[in-house]
């Protein structure tokens, strides 16, 4: 931790070295965060490449107020909304339905099981599936996904709320099933 | 809103029913990580890219001025009425669209 704060203060200075390694120790986080948000991986491949562009962009404007981490989730978590944002609603929808029996059938590949739970995750949409991942995952308050997403706190609520209605209706269904 | 407790047994179940699964998913699809060298080779390309970019966009900035200011001399020179008209034209132009844009970021953010 101590180490990460020195290597964000030389970063911020201009060196390309510690921003290198920062930016390769937070490269599996960042691409595995990304990979739950559009449960794909040409996307999520993609978006963790511009997150680390912006991020070398950006460097010199962090202020360390938050994690280095926190930072990255928040650069990468806005590129997502705004690829959502350029896109048409149902041309999304369809490409969503599609990344999710890709990814599902990656990991039965893998020889990994596909539990329920990530089916009903993968069925949220991602303006929903971000704030539910970032508060009951990744443990931020609401305040914080608020700043993060730029969108009021309110917003925050409302879509925490209906994903988990979502989400336990899903599971519960299936559990009667 | 909801009460603090209820938080915590969204918390609860979420944990329960889905922070497994998740764990195990990032397990599997762990990614190859690119060595040090590729990152430092990347940064260092980007930057270079950024400082070309800079560049061309003073360039353009420059030239742009030179033309103006070039132009403004011009009018001056032969009119000085319609340097006038042309200066209030400009200013109340640039005024309208800041408060335009001003305004619509305002409105975006309360939207959204």
């Amino acid at each position: 931790m101590h180490d990460e704060t020195k290597l964000i203060k030389q970063a911020v200075r201009g060196d390309s070295r510690a921003l290198s390694e920062l930016l390769q120790q937070h490269y599996s986080f960042l691409y595995q965060y990304l990979l739950k948000v559009t449960m794909n991986k040409n996307r999520a491949e993609d978006i963790t490449q511009e997150t680390m562009l912006k991020a070398i962009e950006k460097i010199s404007s962090f202020q360390g107020k938050s994690k280095f981490s926190t930072w990255l989730i928040t650069i990468a978590s806005r590129l997502v909304v705004d690829r959502i944002r350029r896109n048409e609603l149902e041309k999304h929808w369809l490409q969503e339905q599609q990344s999710l029996h890709s990814i599902r059938f990656d990991t039965l590949q893998r020889g990994d099981e596909w539990p329920e739970a990530l089916q009903a995750l993968g069925q949220l949409s991602s303006d929903i599936r971000i704030p539910v991942l970032l508060k009951y995952y990744y443990g931020y308050a609401q305040e914080e996904i608020s700043s993060m997403l730029d969108i009021p706190v309110g917003t925050v609520k409302s879509r925490l709320h209906n994903g988990l209605k979502q989400l336990r209706k899903e599971i519960t269904e299936h559990e009667e099933a | 809103m909801k009460k603090p407790n209820e938080e915590i047994e969204d918390q609860l179940w979420f944990e329960d029913r889905l922070k497994d699964a998740m764990t195990q998913f990032d397990a599997v699809h762990a990614p190859k990580v690119p060595s040090l060298q590729q990152f430092e080779a990347l940064v260092d390309d980007h930057k270079q890219e950024m400082k070309k970019r800079l560049w061309k966009e003073l360039l353009l900035f420059w030239l742009i001025a030179c033309f103006i200011l070039g132009l403004m001399l011009w009018v001056l020179d032969r009119n000085v009425v319609w340097f006038a008209i042309l200066q209030i034209c400009i200013a109340v132009g640039g005024i309208s669209f800041v408060t335009m844009r001003f305004r619509r970021r305002k409105v975006s953010t309360w939207k959204s």
